[in-house]
């Protein structure tokens, strides 16, 4: 610990001793504690006693949690299911209505610690839902470039079958030309 | 402190010129309520200041009433402590529904 030129947030005493911690337990995001390793401060005032923290670039992290959650293997828990809508400031009747149920049936998912979705179903959902966070980005990005190389190839794996799907919207005949032993499609299937 | 410079101070938090402080207390509130920062962050974003800022003498500073709702649709206050020169604080967050 180290004395700054900081003042108490609370009472304004400079008698306040700050430290950075190397890892610190974050509540903030209502997912259970999340490991934050370093962009914290930390503030003890010897006047009042308060212990008050500070994040750096909070709003970025709570946007970078939101793409983990997105990119998280293995299935959501109803709390992250919550945390990812309300990431892309949607209400439970939006997001009900952009995937056809009833808000209740919402409601009754994100209160359970396992919502129960098979993968296909969860897999539908996180299409959604990460079609809804880009379009939150466009009016209140805190990414950096680098997690929006993540997010970028991340969209391309996950939107790469419908996308394809938009792009050929007529039906076309399919060929298929034998090459030496094998056959090989004439689309290329990338 | 006048609503306008509450929000010039809103606005600095909102793009990391200014920080917010809170304390742990804030946090347990914040828990103990089923908020997460998302929402005191939305709250912060739609700068619907109650009413104007009153000096707080104790703290040394202006405490300004966000009032808004909350990503789960809840009618919320936010408390924040303002300072012109110097760290601001989140002081609490009030589901208000039934509250006059």
């Amino acid at each position: 610990m180290r004395v700054t030129t900081e003042i108490c947030p609370v009472c304004e005493s400079a008698n306040v001793e700050s430290s950075t911690p190397p890892a610190y337990r974050y509540r903030g995001a209502g997912l259970g504690p999340i490991t934050l390793h370093g962009g914290v401060q930390q503030l003890i005032c010897g006047a009042c006693g308060a212990r008050s923290i500070h994040i750096e670039r909070e709003q970025q992290l709570l946007q970078v949690i939101a793409l983990m959650l997105l990119m998280k293997p293995g299935h959501l828990t109803g709390r992250e299911m919550r945390y990812l809508r309300s990431a892309c400031d949607l209400s439970q009747a939006k997001l009900a209505l952009s995937i056809g149920v009833r808000r209740e049936t919402i409601a009754e998912r994100e209160s359970r610690e396992t919502p129960g979705l098979d993968a296909g179903a969860e897999f539908f959902l996180r299409v959604i839902l990460l079609r809804h966070f880009l379009e939150y980005l466009k009016s209140d990005d805190h990414l950096g470039a680098e997690h929006h190389g993540i997010l970028r190839d991340h969209c391309k794996a996950v939107f790469g079958i419908s996308d394809r799907v938009r792009e050929h919207p007529r039906k076309r005949a399919l060929a298929v030309r034998q090459v030496g032993k094998i056959w090989e499609p004439e689309l290329a299937i990338t | 402190m006048t609503r306008d410079e509450a929000a010039r101070i809103l606005a600095e938090l909102l793009s990391d010129r200014a920080r917010l402080w809170r304390s742990s207390h804030f946090d347990d509130a914040l828990e103990h309520r089923e908020y997460t920062m998302l929402d005191v962050w939305k709250l912060i974003r739609e700068r619907n200041i109650e009413d104007a800022p009153a000096f707080e003498q104790v703290h040394g500073n202006h405490v300004v009433r966000l009032l808004g709702w909350a990503t789960d649709g809840r009618k919320t206050r936010l408390v924040l402590g303002l300072r012109r020169v110097g760290p601001s604080i989140a002081i609490t967050i009030i589901d208000i529904r039934g509250v006059r």
